[in-house]
C-alpha cells in the first residue's frame, strides 16, 4: 500500500470492470429463521511476500450473509491445518460476540450455532482432546475452540470443498465458481418480478 | 448566516464573558457551502461556524475525543432481524446535530466574524454547548443523545455502544446511531412514532420515512425482503475514475494469479491509488465476494 507498482494499478481497474457490469448488484434479506451458522475457510501461506495466510468466513443469520472477513493472519502457520485452525478459532469469536449481541437484544437462537469447514484435520483437532506434534505451539486457539466444542456450544460440520461458501474470501476464482458462490450468499440484483410491485 | 447565528443563540452555545488572561482562546471562521438539489439547481447557501479545533492543546483543553460508532455488521444484524420480524425500519436525521452536545471543560472561543457584540466587543464567548470543529464536539453529542435514549428507558448495547434497545414484555425496540443518522424499529409502529416524537421534542430531527439511503447504502424493501445496495456510491467511483464506459468484466481477480509488492515498476500516483482502494473496500459493505479481491490490493 505504501508503494503500490503498476500490477496493483491494474489489479484496481478488475475490480472496477466487474463492478461496472454489477452497478445494481446488493445483498438481498429475505425473512428466515433466527438460527445462526457460519463457515470458515483459509488458503496456506498464500501471501507470497510474507508467507501468511489468509482467513475467510462468512457468518449467516437465517439466509442472511451479516458478517464475513477476509483478513490476512497475524502469524505464520507451519501447516494448513494449523491455518484452517486459526480461521476457525477467529470465526467462533466472531459468532460468540454476534451471540452476546442477540442476547442483549433477548434474542434466542432457534437452533445451536454451527460452523462448517472443509478440512477434516482441524475438524479433528478442534473436537478430541488428541495430541498433536504439529500443533502444540497454538495452545491459546487450541483452547479457546475446544472449549466451546466439548460444551457443546458450537457444532463443527464438515462441508464438502465444493459447497464451501467461505473460499470466496480466500482464493480467487473461475468465472463459474464465482457466481456459484455470489448466488449463495444471496447477492443479487433486485428480483424482477417484484419491480412491478414496487412501482404500484 | 444569520440563521446560523440565531439558531446558535437560541440553543444557548455560549455566554459572553470578559477575556481570560491564562487560557488559550479558540478562533473561528465561518465556513460557506452551496447545498444543490439532486438536479444541480441552487437549495440553499448554508452557513456554518466553526471552531478551529486544531489550536486546542489536549491534556488541556480536551481530554477524550474517543466516541463509538456502529460496526457495519450490527447494521446488518438489525436489518436482517427487522426484515425475519417483518418491522418497518424507519431512519432520521438530526439537524445540527453538534450543537446540541454538552461540554464537560471550559472552551473559550472569539466572537464570531461580523457578529461582534456592540457594547462588549472584547469579550469571548464562554462555551456551553459543543460547536462544530471542536475536538470534542463528536463526543459531546453522542454523550447528550445516549443520556436522553437512556432517560427514554433504552438501554445501550453492552456489545456495541451504538445501539441502544428498549425492552418490555410487549415491545421491542432497537436504534442505531450513526452521527447524526439515526435508524429506528420495533415491533410496535405506533411505539417507535412515540419515541421518534419524544426525540424530535428534544433535537431538531427530521424523520425521513422508511429507511431508502442510509451511509451511502441504498435500501429497498419489497415483498421479497430488504435488497441493500450501492449503486449511486460506485457509479459515482466508476465516473471519478473515467471507467463508466469500460468493458464489464465477469470476475473482479484472475485465478491463479498473485500478487506481490516487490515486483514491477511504481505507480507515480499512490494517493490516487489510495483513494480508489479505500473507496473499493467501502464497496464491499454490501459485496462482501469481492472482499478477497480487494483484500490483496491493501
Amino acid at each position: 500500500m505504501h508503494s503500490p507498482c503498476k500490477l496493483y494499478w491494474i489489479a484496481v481497474k478488475r475490480v472496477l470492470r466487474y463492478l461496472k457490469g454489477t452497478i445494481e448488484f446488493g445483498l438481498l434479506y429475505t425473512p428466515g429463521t433466527i438460527a445462526m451458522h457460519a463457515y470458515c475457510d483459509s488458503d496456506w501461506a498464500g501471501n507470497p511476500d510474507d508467507r501468511r495466510s489468509t482467513t475467510g468466513y462468512g457468518v449467516f443469520l437465517g439466509s442472511n450473509l451479516i458478517s464475513w472477513c477476509s483478513k490476512k493472519q497475524s502469524v505464520v502457520s507451519r501447516s494448513s491445518t494449523e491455518a484452517e485452525y486459526r480461521s476457525m478459532a477467529q470465526t467462533t469469536a466472531e459468532l460468540y460476540w454476534l451471540r452476546m449481541l442477540l442476547q442483549g437484544l433477548q434474542i434466542t437462537l432457534s437452533a445451536a450455532l454451527s460452523l462448517w469447514c472443509d478440512n477434516v484435520s482441524a475438524i479433528a483437532l478442534a473436537s478430541n482432546p488428541v495430541f498433536h506434534s504439529r500443533m502444540k505451539h497454538i495452545e491459546i486457539d487450541y483452547h479457546f475452540v475446544r472449549k466451546k466444542v466439548v460444551n457443546h456450544d458450537i457444532q463443527i460440520q464438515h462441508i464438502s470443498t465444493q459447497d464451501q461458501i467461505a473460499d470466496v474470501f480466500t482464493k480467487s476464482h473461475t468465472v463459474n465458481q464465482f457466481c456459484f458462490l455470489r448466488d449463495k450468499l444471496c447477492v443479487c440484483l433486485l428480483p424482477h418480478s417484484l419491480r412491478g410491485v414496487l412501482e404500484h | 448566516m444569520g440563521r446560523q447565528f440565531d439558531a446558535l443563540l437560541a440553543n444557548n452555545t455560549w455566554s459572553l464573558c470578559p477575556r481570560p488572561s491564562h487560557t488559550h482562546v479558540v478562533r473561528n471562521k465561518w465556513v460557506y457551502k452551496l447545498k444543490r438539489h439532486p438536479d444541480g439547481s441552487i437549495d440553499r447557501y448554508k452557513a456554518r461556524l466553526v471552531a478551529k479545533g486544531f489550536e486546542q492543546v489536549p491534556g488541556i483543553d480536551y481530554f477524550d475525543t474517543f466516541s463509538p460508532v456502529v460496526k457495519p455488521t450490527t447494521i446488518r444484524l438489525i436489518l436482517s432481524l427487522a426484515v425475519s420480524f417483518n418491522w418497518n425500519i424507519r431512519q432520521l436525521d438530526v439537524s445540527n446535530a453538534f450543537l446540541h452536545g454538552i461540554l464537560d471543560e471550559v472552551v473559550y472561543m472569539e466572537q464570531p466574524k461580523g457578529y461582534e457584540d456592540h457594547t462588549f466587543p472584547d469579550h469571548v464567548c464562554y462555551l456551553h454547548k459543543s460547536i462544530y470543529g471542536l475536538k470534542k464536539a463528536l463526543r459531546a453529542w453522542f454523550t447528550r443523545l445516549s443520556q436522553q435514549l437512556i432517560d427514554f428507558g433504552f438501554s445501550e448495547s453492552k456489545m456495541d455502544y451504538s445501539l441502544f434497545t428498549y425492552n418490555s414484555d410487549t415491545l421491542r425496540v432497537f436504534v442505531l446511531v450513526y452521527v447524526d443518522d439515526i435508524i429506528i424499529t420495533g415491533s410496535d409502529s405506533q411505539a417507535v412514532r412515540y419515541f421518534i416524537d419524544q426525540l424530535q421534542n428534544v433535537f431538531s430531527i427530521k424523520d425521513l420515512g422508511e429507511l431508502s439511503f442510509f451511509l451511502g447504502v441504498e435500501a429497498i424493501r419489497n415483498p421479497a425482503g430488504l435488497h441493500l445496495r450501492q449503486t449511486k456510491y460506485i457509479t459515482d467511483l466508476l465516473n471519478s475514475t473515467y471507467m463508466l464506459g469500460a468493458r464489464p468484466l465477469r470476475c473482479p481477480s484472475s485465478s491463479g494469479s498473485k500478487l506481490s509488492s516487490t515486483a514491477g515498476e511504481l505507480l507515480e500516483n499512490p494517493t490516487e491509488y489510495r483513494r480508489v482502494v479505500g473507496a473499493l473496500q467501502y464497496c464491499t459493505i454490501t459485496r462482501p465476494y469481492i472482499s478477497y479481491s480487494v483484500n490483496q490490493l491493501c
